[in-house]
């Protein structure tokens, strides 16, 4: 199990290898003698080259001589080769402990293994084992100190852990940061983290921005710096190296593209979501167009991609909510609370309110209640009155759901949390219209009016779905509108299409 | 099995039978060998014979080729010839002999290149020792570690003389009367005292058992021994997987890579890429390792590890003093003992497999 990784995707091989001439002699050879060994040889740089015909003979001819066989890598090769899947692999790496027991067997072979050591890691943070995952990380970053893949993915672990310091030394004193454009990406991001300057030099800065265009190479750094500018309010300099970075993009520029998207109206379009790996982009891209079934699918494939990250399931928890499926929603949240490894407050909110939903109202008093003497209660006050107003509606206490609701809007829009309005706004009609509030009718039309100028794409998605048709139609034709399109026209002079911006 | 025989046309040098080199070797029939330690692309092979004796001449096939490219394999051929010269006066006995080198005149009626045609006798092997390998067939281990320490043992003497062979492989070790196991086909071997024609490729020999560097172009260490003997020693252990399992571990290893780490993917830097050769290796030599025999496994997937290390300068340090590379012309010795422990120890236990 290699870890997949969006380094390995950039970039096209200088290196074209002509297998022919070796191809040729080796169909030669077992022309004139064709015993196993030689079929053996034959079947493995066919398959390499490509040459599945001469591949498919050459396994096939060792197929036929399976029952004399004593070797069953070659056996297992072959059926491979002719499509056999003997699920060898699949097995092995289905579940988490089978791997552990698997990686840990190769280590005992050979330490030095700094892959194996990351994945392990990666597996047992996943599981939430953060403290035990620290030494195999410290390991492979002993083994493979310059190596891009090991430094990025060791800073990863660190930040998952809290340890912003340790990810940004670690980042800083790798051999090639001067150079590796990947890692310079990764520098400057946790240096955006910590809030402390980047190590990036103005020439590197202002190479990207003078570049006509940006190579898949440095697309990540292109997309990191963009980020940066957005946050410090440059949005001519963060839309133009987004648009560089959208050119050849991988998984976690795309990424970054589509979280800047909506704002500086960003173009996204289809071909440029087939990037490999990019599932949280995908994720995002859903959301925005409220095609909510598919972001559902791109978060889980998010989370099968990256098991040690709490984002994609706390994405799911959320999206789950949209759909009031709150069974589901739950279950993601305590995956997310599980990979997260502490109590943190946004998802033990979310586990609160997927609770009351699912009518575990006592056991969600007591939670409540426990959760306002929370150090960060006052950060999240408009969480805290929301499940404080949908608790009271469920039990029955309408006027006191209306006030807990209000209050979350009205602190909302005090604190200038647009997305958390909208959020409030929606949830409060739902939970108006569920539990027959008199005013229900009122409220519903005062967050149909004012979701539109929100921007969270969930509250119109929940509203839309309390409305009549009319007003959901409009509503979502609103929503559409936000998630700008590729405009094409003819130009009549050069009788060519042309793209409007 | 019609379909997968090559295609070259059947007239190309037949003008050659029946001709005698200057010493006296009578050409035969031209002959297709199954067992193709000849280079047999670039060349067409004759069974000669001499009072009774036997042996094959490899001539260089000038009609294959365009003759702009003919020069080219005239000095590649001709270095071959010289490094044969070369095993043969320090009397390798480990290396194919070499009995007559040299050029046969064609006539008037050929284009003043294609006239004078470089030929190679040499001593004639009853095959190489794929078969006597066979995964199919009941082999002792014995008789593998055996190959293996002879191999070595040929290698060891190569490197004594400061030549890399560069082409180890399964074809390319012969067997003679009695078993006797030689080293054949210098033709992409590399002498440290001149530099050879095919020094700039990138893979100078069959690409199934390169060493993953080639792979990807990586071309340092440019020390001499560092480079090219490493590459000996990789195809090594490439060979210890083989003669006990048939399969060709260099492939095993690249088909298990995700595919953005293939060489025909990877747009960075080999060392960026060696930490996933590495996971790779060590899981493909756990997953063939069920096929050692389960006396040997351990140490046998240790040396297959040691010897094919994606790292050209930690190949061979398994048990090397101070850990330093250990690149001198003794390099292999620790592994010819080794192996030929090894084939004690397995003919004591007497058992096949």
């Amino acid at each position: 199990m290699t870890s997949r990784t969006n380094e390995a995707s950039f970039g096209v091989s200088k290196k074209k290898i002509d297998y022919t001439a070796d191809v040729q002699a080796s169909m030669r050879e077992f022309g004139l003698s064709p015993t196993v060994p030689i079929a053996s040889e034959l079947m493995f740089i066919s398959n390499e080259a490509g040459a599945k015909d001469i591949s498919l003979q050459a396994a096939n001819f060792i197929l036929k001589h399976s029952d004399s066989l004593q070797s069953k890598s070659v056996l297992r090769f072959a059926n491979e080769v002719v499509g056999v899947d003997l699920d060898f692999k699949s097995q092995v790496e289905n579940s988490s402990s089978n791997f552990l027991k698997a990686a840990r067997k190769q280590l005992s072979i050979e330490y030095r293994n700094p892959v194996l050591l990351i994945d392990v890691a990666r597996e047992l943070t996943s599981a939430g084992h953060q403290k035990s995952a620290l030494r195999y990380v410290r390991a492979a970053v002993g083994l493979a100190p310059d190596s891009r893949f090991i430094v990025r993915s060791a800073a990863r672990y660190f930040l998952h852990v809290g340890d912003y310091d340790q990810a940004h030394d670690l980042l800083k004193r790798t051999s090639n940061i001067k150079t590796d454009p990947w890692l310079q990406a990764s520098e400057l991001a946790v240096a955006s983290i910590r809030s402390r300057p980047s190590m990036l030099s103005k020439s590197v800065f202002r190479s990207l921005l003078d570049a006509k265009s940006v190579g898949p190479e440095r697309s990540e750094l292109a997309s990191a710096v963009a980020t940066m500018e957005l946050k410090s309010g440059s949005t001519k300099n963060a839309k133009q190296l987004f648009n560089k970075a959208l050119v050849s993009p991988n998984d976690n520029s795309l990424a970054q593209v589509e979280w800047a998207a909506e704002r500086l109206k960003l173009i996204v379009d289809e071909q440029v979501l087939k990037t490999p790996l990019s599932f949280e982009a995908n994720t995002n891209n859903a959301y925005r167009r409220m095609d909510i079934a598919q972001a559902i699918q791109h978060a889980k494939q998010w989370s099968e991609d990256e098991p040690f990250a709490s984002r994609p399931f706390d994405a799911l928890s959320y999206f789950y909510s949209l759909d009031d499926d709150y069974v589901s929603a739950l279950d993601s949240t305590e995956k997310a609370m599980r990979v997260e490894g502490g109590e943190k407050l946004t998802l033990l909110l979310n586990k609160l309110f997927a609770k009351i939903q699912l009518g575990e109202l006592d056991e969600s008093y007591i939670e409540l209640l426990k959760l306002t003497q929370h150090p960060d209660a006052k950060s999240h006050a408009v969480h805290l009155c929301a499940d404080y107003g949908a608790l009271a509606y469920a039990t029955g206490s309408l006027d006191e759901g209306r006030t807990f609701y209000g209050k979350a809007v009205e602190i909302a829009r005090k604190r200038g949390d647009r997305h958390s309005e909208g959020q409030a706004l929606a949830y409060f009609a739902r939970a108006a219209i569920a539990y027959d509030d008199p005013k229900s009718e009122e409220i519903l039309e005062r967050a149909n009016k004012q979701v539109l100028e929100l921007p969270s794409q969930g509250a119109i998605y929940v509203v839309s779905r309390l409305v009549t048709t009319e007003k959901r139609i409009a509503l979502l034709e609103v929503a559409a509108a936000r998630v700008k399109k590729r405009q094409w026209s003819w130009d009549a002079a050069s009788n060519t299409l042309r793209q409007l911006e | 099995m019609e379909e997968l025989v090559g295609n070259a046309a059947p007239e190309e040098m037949k003008d050659l039978e029946g001709k005698s080199t200057p010493d006296g070797w009578l050409l035969g029939k031209i002959v297709s060998f199954p067992d193709d330690h000849t280079g047999g692309y670039f060349s067409k092979c004759f069974h000669v014979t001499r009072n009774g004796d036997a042996a094959f001449l490899k001539a260089l096939n000038l009609d294959k080729f365009d003759i702009n490219q003919l020069m080219g394999f005239f000095a590649e051929f001709q270095y071959e010839q010289e490094t044969l010269e070369k095993c043969r006066d320090i009397r390798m006995s480990r290396v194919v002999k070499l009995v007559e080198s040299g050029s046969l005149d064609r006539g008037n009626s050929f284009h003043p290149i294609q006239r004078k045609v470089p030929f190679i006798v040499f001593e004639l092997a009853e095959g190489d020792i794929r078969n006597s390998v066979d995964i199919s067939k009941d082999v002792s281990n014995s008789w593998r570690f055996f190959v293996l320490q002879q191999t070595a043992l040929a290698l060891l003497q190569l490197h004594g003389a400061q030549i890399a062979h560069q082409d180890i492989k399964p074809s390319n070790v012969l067997r003679f009367d009695r078993n006797a196991l030689k080293i054949g086909d210098l033709g992409r071997s590399t002498d440290r005292q001149r530099p050879a024609p095919h020094d700039h490729h990138q893979r100078p020999g069959h690409i199934n058992y390169a060493p993953f560097e080639q792979l990807y172009s990586y071309t340092a260490p440019t020390e001499w021994a560092q480079r090219r003997i490493s590459s000996d020693v990789f195809q090594l252990g490439a060979l210890v997987t083989y003669v006990f399992t048939s399969v060709v571990l260099p492939r095993y290893v690249v088909s298990k890579l995700e595919a953005g780490y293939q060489p025909t993917n990877w747009g960075g830097t080999y060392s960026d890429v060696m930490p996933f050769l590495q996971a790779s290796l060590v899981s493909s030599v756990e997953e063939i390792s069920e096929d050692f025999p389960d006396q040997f496994r351990d140490e046998l997937v240790q040396i297959v590890l040691d010897l094919c290390h994606v790292d050209p300068l930690q190949r061979g340090k398994l048990g090397a003093k101070d850990g330093k590379p250990n690149v001198g012309p003794l390099w292999l010795q620790r592994y010819a003992s080794r192996f030929d422990i090894l084939a004690k120890k397995a003919s004591i236990n007497g058992s096949a497999n």
